[in-house]
């Protein structure tokens, strides 16, 4: 490009931006009814929040009641309650079990400590 | 939650389109305003058709607000991609104007009295877009985003798909075209000083 190339282009770049800025200018502003009509294809193509699409709502399994098998709920606690004491007893040392027995004889007035004062044999002699 | 309206002013179009694709409304209104405006421009000064510039307009939004849920923030501009969209919609529009009529490019008259500036304003403006629609597409297009959008010549690049080289050298043969085209008219719009 030579010098006066570019000396011609700015005189064309000067000339021309008178044009331009009036074409800046120009009030090209969208109708009312364009705006409306953007808006309400924006809210048709908006995506709902939270919402699921359809084959992802997963719909509740009927849970079976085995509570009804008991005869209700209340039936059911008092059993799980018992189930519960079972393995308590069962787990726990035969000890504690023996004292606990023990006890219950005292309260009732066995004396249960008196058997071991017989042997056998004696029980036999007197026939 | 939806934010409110005058918060929105100063979230960038991105996050605007983040929020519309999460469902908030007030991102809606707020991406309307801020860019139908800009869309129409730019379809008018394409098309030179004040009626097929709000359907491509209308399009061209339309695409927005379904590509929302897969927009990737920070990936491009969304004026850049709306740019590139509405070009594109204005090309196909021209390709198909071209088969069925040649001259139905012309602008109704404006007589509405104004002053004498707002008058000679009016004629340049009118004469350049006269001026561009007879450029090829790509030198309109390229002129158009150039110097009445103000978009950067990388942007453009962007825009119409092709490198920076090839935008610089678009622009240049579109103003050749245009002083061709206008400055024999100085005198009549008031130019020659």
């Amino acid at each position: 490009m030579t010098r006066k190339d570019i000396l011609q282009e700015a005189d064309m770049d000067q000339d021309l931006a008178a044009f331009f800025a009036a074409g800046q200018a120009e009030g090209d502003t969208p109708s009312d009814r364009l705006m409306l009509n953007v808006l309400a294809d924006a809210k048709r193509a908006q995506p709902q929040p939270w919402a699921l699409p359809e084959r992802a709502i997963v719909r509740p399994i009927k849970r079976f009641d085995m509570s009804r098998l008991f005869g209700g709920w209340q039936a059911g606690s008092a059993l799980a309650s018992f189930l519960a004491l079972g393995v308590f007893l069962g787990y726990t040392a035969p000890v504690g079990v023996t004292a606990f027995t023990d006890a219950l004889a005292v309260s009732a007035g066995l004396e249960t400590g008196a058997a071991s004062e017989f042997s056998l044999d004696d029980l036999m002699a007197e026939g | 939650m939806q934010m409110p309206f005058d918060a929105m002013t100063d979230l960038s179009d991105d996050a605007l389109l983040a929020l519309y694709g999460n469902g908030d409304s007030m991102a809606a209104a707020s991406l309307t305003a801020r860019l139908t405006p800009m869309v129409f421009r730019l379809a008018k000064r394409l098309l030179s058709d004040a009626a097929e510039a709000e359907d491509v307009t209308q399009e061209g939004m339309l695409r927005l607000w379904k590509i929302a849920p897969e927009w990737r923030q920070g990936e491009a501009k969304v004026s850049t991609w709306l740019y590139r969209v509405t070009t594109n919609l204005c090309t196909d529009r021209l390709r198909k104007r071209r088969g069925v009529a040649l001259d139905a490019i012309a602008e109704p008259m404006d007589d509405t009295p104004g002053i004498e500036a707002r008058m000679i304003s009016d004629n340049r403006a009118e004469a350049l877009n006269g001026a561009l629609a007879k450029l090829p597409d790509r030198q309109r297009e390229a002129v158009v985003l150039r110097h009445i959008e103000g978009l950067a010549n990388p942007e453009i690049a962007e825009v119409l798909d092709i490198s920076v080289e090839a935008v610089e050298s678009l622009i240049a043969r579109g103003k050749r075209g245009l002083a061709v085209m206008l400055l024999g008219r100085k005198q009549e719009l008031g130019l020659d000083g």
